[in-house]
């Protein structure tokens, strides 16, 4: 073999490896945001065979893994020492840019996903000032989650975590009138949706849909999450939705149809089995059921021995020592430590309890002791029901909304919100106090009959407070029209007093309050002094 | 552009030094260089003594000596360069050209990698070329350079070369120079096709879109036309047009472009202003504080980085920058003496105390004031770009302060020193503004971007020409994976020198090589106090006598090779300051006598070169 052939074959052996890797880019290329990748990306796609399913299949990854020579550990390390050390130095380029190096090496390592996200959306994007470079890392966060899908499909965290950035993050930020203004004209975040689905909260509502499919249909374990503040996810992206659309000025039919539909999606939540504490399964619409089961329960065990708890509970009275009795009755405010403990025995003589009632009649009826056993039994397990379903209510703030929702579709609610709405529109942007004064007292008149329409929604709720920053602004328009709550004139056509009373804990409107009192009983209210007290005292 | 050590002019670096190096890099060299060779010097006695006694010992060392001196000065180019032409020879027989198709491989898929929708694209892609053209040529230069004297041994070619009137210093050299052209000219192919790379990598246009386009009422009573453009390569630009039919979109990820009205069509030009030069001419800064005295440093906001310090807005406060030799030389660009301007550029961090106005950015003002006669210019408004350069360009004529007279900056504001001052402050109350010294600097006419990416080739070629140094000096004495992996631990430590410095002068905390070592068993984190005893002393002791002296004298050896790296000057679209290509060059030179001088003696150790 001579030279010259040696050279030969050995161009034909390169000309042979660039030839091949055209297909191999082809079938091999791994998608980004902008391009869908090659062949094997683009079928990983279709058939939602993530990384996690599959195994190794994104060749980027894995070129950069084999790559470390077995030092992977060794190269995170490093690449998460310089991360920070790129976001001590404010230096956002390699930031971003060395998490882009950190993912490739751990895709399937949830926490870098859900960090460094985090980083990138609230921690980066606060670091700079102009509103638009503030969006745009909000949107890297947001997108490096979409990346962490690609690898771990159907992960319920951060399929939450995505509903939560592109929900709470755009939606409730200072800056949310403009970020979700940026969010909508945004063609990445909004690949393929309609322009009237192209809404923040409808795409938080759509992430959160995942997250409660994938734990549904793909059998996925929800981990350490409460299940209660999990899957009232979407729910509250719809109410949050409904609520922002109002603020920027839709209404009626629109704002009435995304209502209902969080009503729907509420009474769905309520209808969902969940687990709660010990594996107790609720029902957050089972409330009242567990209720009359208790009475049910109860009533039934009282059959069995009428009048036996009470009797029990007179006996239990005689059987305390002249001391202890003291202490029930009249307990001292700061007990002695023997005065405590005389306290708790007390007490503690005083407790009949179900299974004491049945564990009586067991001895006073050995015929009853099996059916009082498991009354007392059955009446524990719905009280555990009951407690856990209310617990959880509370948790969710379940009636508050439930009641919101319908209110909010009232046609007063929905007017008394648009009647707010331009009275805003007229006073801050137009000068206009007067219009926006009469805008915001029939508003106000909406607002009272609507919530005449709800009396179980108590007066200090949010939407009390919400609706207290409403007459701020109002008391405003009247101060350039030298005007005030407390004048007759104003207090008489003013209709939301019941919930200002309920709602001034800064006390701000405590002098119009007593003003409006005063005139309700006739009281005159007490002369103001023209003379300064102090410069009374110094006058010869 | 984030410069956390001044770059000083060339001979004052040279010879006095400053900032924090308090002695210039000459004396420096020739501190180190004494100590070294004294040192040498010393262990060769002690071996030569111990095996030939004291006064043969002494003579045998003092010839040595002299017998080396008079060959060093005997080299002779000609010879040195038949040697460079058989290391290049060698390293075309040792497949060097594979770096290439490597990096070639590397440029073909750096587009999976690397996403071109993030705000400083050219940043992004420049600093993937370079550091990948940095580690290929460094990896290239530690293989050659190691293993090749040990393979001569090996084969035994090294006989042959010696039988030749050649030198042991010309052997070194020559092998330098030679693995050094080979370098040279891996890096000429890289920085020519990096170049193309990233200009066709970022290349790209837009559309006008259509249905976007408004005609509004322009300030001077004619009609402009405003609209978007598509969106490509991941973003969009608004765009304004004027009467004749020209216009140019916003800056966007760092670039513009053109747009030009073809009868009914639009057509957008390619982006502008991704690959910039900017020259920029440094003043002092010093601060006011909010109850006019006079500070080095602004108010610290509590960040961990304390690169930036702050002025608090709506009181006193001022950062103050003294710009020297201004003259009206300074607007080169321009011809015309009474057009000249001063080109100011400002960087400014925001701190808000208070969000403020969503939206709205902060505004502060800029003035300018001669430092003799104090004569101030009204103040300039401005808003507060975040993060961003904000260029001011000052006609010549002004209005002062409080007269409202008309003056000169050049004639009124420049001092006789050729000196000027430039005033900036915050207006808004609670808000702070936050500088340091390379924030704000005067903008000479710009400089060739290609030129600038050369310049940052040659910090590259620098490193490299160090590793050649090292490795063939190292590998006169022992075999090549020894030499490999020396040369190696050279390049890792020379990253990490100033990390390895503080280890050794006690400023990281954990203590040296042999407390860590105790700390690791222990399990004890670096803040934890060790027990007292004997142990933690015999170990403290260590550390301090012998581990820490010993890294210290190694660290003062030590090139910093993070340091050397000029990459960010071009990722951000600034000129590389001919100092600092000097400087590079010149430590580059220092190292290659030093190591060659150093490797002549290793070399001679050897049998087969006496």
């Amino acid at each position: 073999m001579n030279p010259r052939s040696s050279f030969f074959r050995k161009m034909v052996y390169l000309a042979g490896l660039a030839v091949l890797a055209f297909p191999m880019a082809w079938l091999s290329m791994p998608s980004t945001r902008v391009d869908a990748g090659g062949k094997l990306a683009k079928l990983r796609t279709e058939a939602r065979l993530g990384q996690a399913d599959l195994g190794a299949i994104d060749p980027a990854s894995e070129v950069i893994r084999m790559a470390t020579l077995g030092l992977r550990g060794f190269a995170v390390t490093m690449l998460w020492g310089k991360a920070n050390e790129f976001k001590k130095t404010e230096d956002w380029t390699s930031f971003q840019s060395t998490l882009e190096q950190l993912a490739r090496l751990q895709p399937y390592f949830v926490k870098v996903w859900q960090y460094q996200a985090w980083n990138l959306s609230y921690n980066v994007s606060v670091e700079l000032d102009a509103v638009r470079d503030r969006f745009y890392y909000v949107k890297q966060g947001i997108e490096y989650l979409q990346n962490g899908i690609q690898y771990l499909q159907d992960n319920p965290t951060l399929l939450d975590d995505l509903g939560w950035f592109t929900g709470n993050k755009v939606g409730r930020a200072d800056e949310h009138e403009i970020y979700r203004r940026l969010y909508k004209l945004d063609e990445d975040l909004n690949k393929d949706r309609a322009a009237d689905r192209r809404d923040n909260w409808l795409v938080s509502k759509d992430w959160y849909d995942l997250a409660v499919a994938s734990i549904d249909v793909k059998g996925q374990p929800l981990g350490t999450k409460n299940p209660t503040t999990f899957f009232d996810s979407p729910a509250r992206s719809q109410i949050s939705y409904a609520e922002a659309i109002e603020e920027e000025g839709v209404f009626q039919n629109r704002a009435r149809t995304a209502w209902a539909e969080g009503e729907r999606l509420w009474q769905q939540y309520g209808e969902r089995e969940m687990d709660a504490t010990d594996g107790v399964r609720i029902r957050l619409l089972d409330l009242d059921k567990w209720k009359a089961e208790v009475e049910r329960l109860e009533g039934e065990l009282d059959e069995l021995s009428p009048g036996l708890e009470e009797t029990m509970q007179q006996e239990a009275l005689a059987a305390l020592t002249p001391e202890q009795r003291k202490m029930l009755e009249s307990p001292p405010a700061e007990p002695t430590a023997e005065e405590s403990r005389l306290q708790q025995e007390a007490m503690a003589a005083m407790d009949i309890n179900v299974a004491k009632v049945a564990d009586r009649i067991a001895q006073e009826e050995p015929t009853k002791a099996s059916q009082a056993q498991q009354l007392a039994l059955a009446i524990d397990s719905a009280r555990r029901h009951q407690h856990l379903t209310d617990s959880n209510r509370e948790v969710a703030n379940y009636e508050y909304w439930r009641i919101r929702c319908a209110l909010e579709q009232t046609p007063e609610a929905l007017k008394a919100r648009e009647l707010v709405y331009e009275a805003e529109r007229l006073f801050q942007d137009k000068a206009d106090p007067r219009g926006a004064r009469e805008l915001y007292e029939q508003g106000f008149e909406q607002w009272a009959a609507a919530l005449e329409k709800f009396p179980e929604l108590p007066a200090d709720s949010s939407t009390g407070s919400d609706l207290l920053d409403v007459v701020e602004e109002y008391t405003k328009a009247l101060a350039q029209l030298e005007l005030s709550l407390s004048d007759e004139e104003v207090a008489e056509n003013f209709a939301l007093w019941e919930i200002v009373e309920a709602n001034d804990s800064q006390r701000k409107f405590t002098e119009a309050l007593e003003a409006r009192n005063n005139r309700v009983t006739g009281k005159q209210p007490a002369a103001k002094s023209l003379i300064n007290p102090a410069d009374a005292l110094s006058r010869p | 552009m984030v410069l956390e050590h001044e770059v000083l002019p060339y001979f004052q670096w040279l010879l006095s030094g400053g900032g924090e190096n308090w002695l210039g890099a000459l004396p420096r060299f020739l501190l180190v260089f004494l100590g070294l060779s004294l040192v040498s010097i010393l262990i060769g006695f002690a071996v030569t003594a111990s095996r030939h006694g004291f006064l043969r010992g002494g003579d045998i060392t003092y010839r040595t000596i002299a017998s080396g001196l008079g060959e060093l000065f005997h080299t002779t180019l000609r010879r040195v360069w038949a040697i460079a032409k058989l290391a290049v020879k060698e390293s075309w027989r040792r497949r060097v050209i594979v770096a290439l198709a490597v990096f070639f491989l590397i440029l073909l898929f750096a587009n999976w990698f690397l996403d071109p929708d993030t705000q400083q694209p050219a940043r992004l892609f420049l600093s993937f070329v370079l550091a990948a053209a940095t580690y290929l040529v460094l990896g290239v230069a530690l293989l050659l350079s190691a293993f090749s004297l040990p393979n001569d041994f090996k084969s035994k070619t090294i006989y042959t070369v010696v039988t030749k009137p050649v030198r042991a210093g010309e052997i070194i050299l020559g092998r330098i120079v030679g693995f050094t052209i080979v370098a040279t000219l891996l890096l000429a192919v890289m920085a020519v096709s990096s170049y193309v790379f990233v200009v066709r990598s970022l290349d790209h246009s837009h559309q006008v879109v259509k249905g976007s386009l408004v005609t509004e009422a322009s300030p001077d009573g004619g009609e402009i036309v405003e609209g978007r453009t598509s969106n490509d390569a991941g973003h969009e630009h608004e765009l304004v047009i004027n009467e004749e039919g020209f216009g140019e979109t916003t800056v966007v990820n760092g670039h513009t472009h053109n747009v030009d009205r073809q009868g009914e069509q639009y057509v957008v030009s390619g982006p502008i202003g991704f690959l910039q030069a900017r020259v920029p001419h440094y003043g002092k800064l010093r601060f006011i504080d909010r109850t006019g005295a006079a500070k080095d440093t602004g108010i610290s906001v509590g960040s961990e980085w304390t690169y930036r310090s702050f002025i608090d807005g709506r009181t006193s406060a001022t950062a103050i920058w003294k710009f020297s030799d201004i003259s009206k030389s300074i607007d080169a660009d321009e011809p015309d003496d009474s057009e000249k301007m001063l080109r100011l550029a400002l960087i400014v961090r925001v701190f808000r105390t208070h969000k403020g106005i969503v939206g709205q950015p902060l505004s502060g003002t800029i003035q300018l004031r001669n430092p003799e006669t104090e004569l101030t210019t009204s103040p300039r408004s401005f808003l507060a770009q975040d993060q961003q350069v904000d260029e001011f360009d000052f006609p010549r004529k002004q209005t002062s302060l409080n007269t409202n007279k008309e003056i000169d900056i050049f004639d009124d504001l420049v001092s006789e020193k050729g000196e000027i001052e430039v005033l900036v402050k915050c207006l808004d109350r609670g808000q702070y503004f936050g500088f340091a010294q390379p924030d704000c600097y005067i903008r000479l006419p710009d400089g060739s971007p290609v030129a600038s990416l050369a310049k940052v080739y040659v910090s590259i070629w620098v490193q490299a020409v160090i590793v050649i140094a090292v490795g063939v000096t190292i590998s006169t004495l022992v075999s090549g994976p020894v030499a490999m992996l020396f040369t190696a631990a050279f390049i890792i430590l020379g990253f990490y020198r100033q990390d390895f410095l503080d280890i050794a002068t006690g400023k990281s905390y954990g203590g040296g090589p042999a407390e860590s070592v105790v700390r690791i068993a222990n399990q004890s984190n670096v803040m934890v106090k060790l027990d007292e005893g004997v142990l933690t002393t015999i170990v403290t002791g260590f550390d301090r006598f012998i581990s820490k002296p010993i890294m210290w004298a190694v660290g003062q050896c030590l090139p910093d090779f993070s340091a050397f790296s000029t990459v960010r000057y071009a990722a951000e679209g600034y000129n590389v300051p001919w100092d600092r290509v000097f400087q590079d060059v010149t430590t580059c030179l220092g190292y290659v006598i030093g190591l060659s001088i150093i490797g002549f003696f290793l070399l001679r150790t050897r049998e087969v070169a006496r």
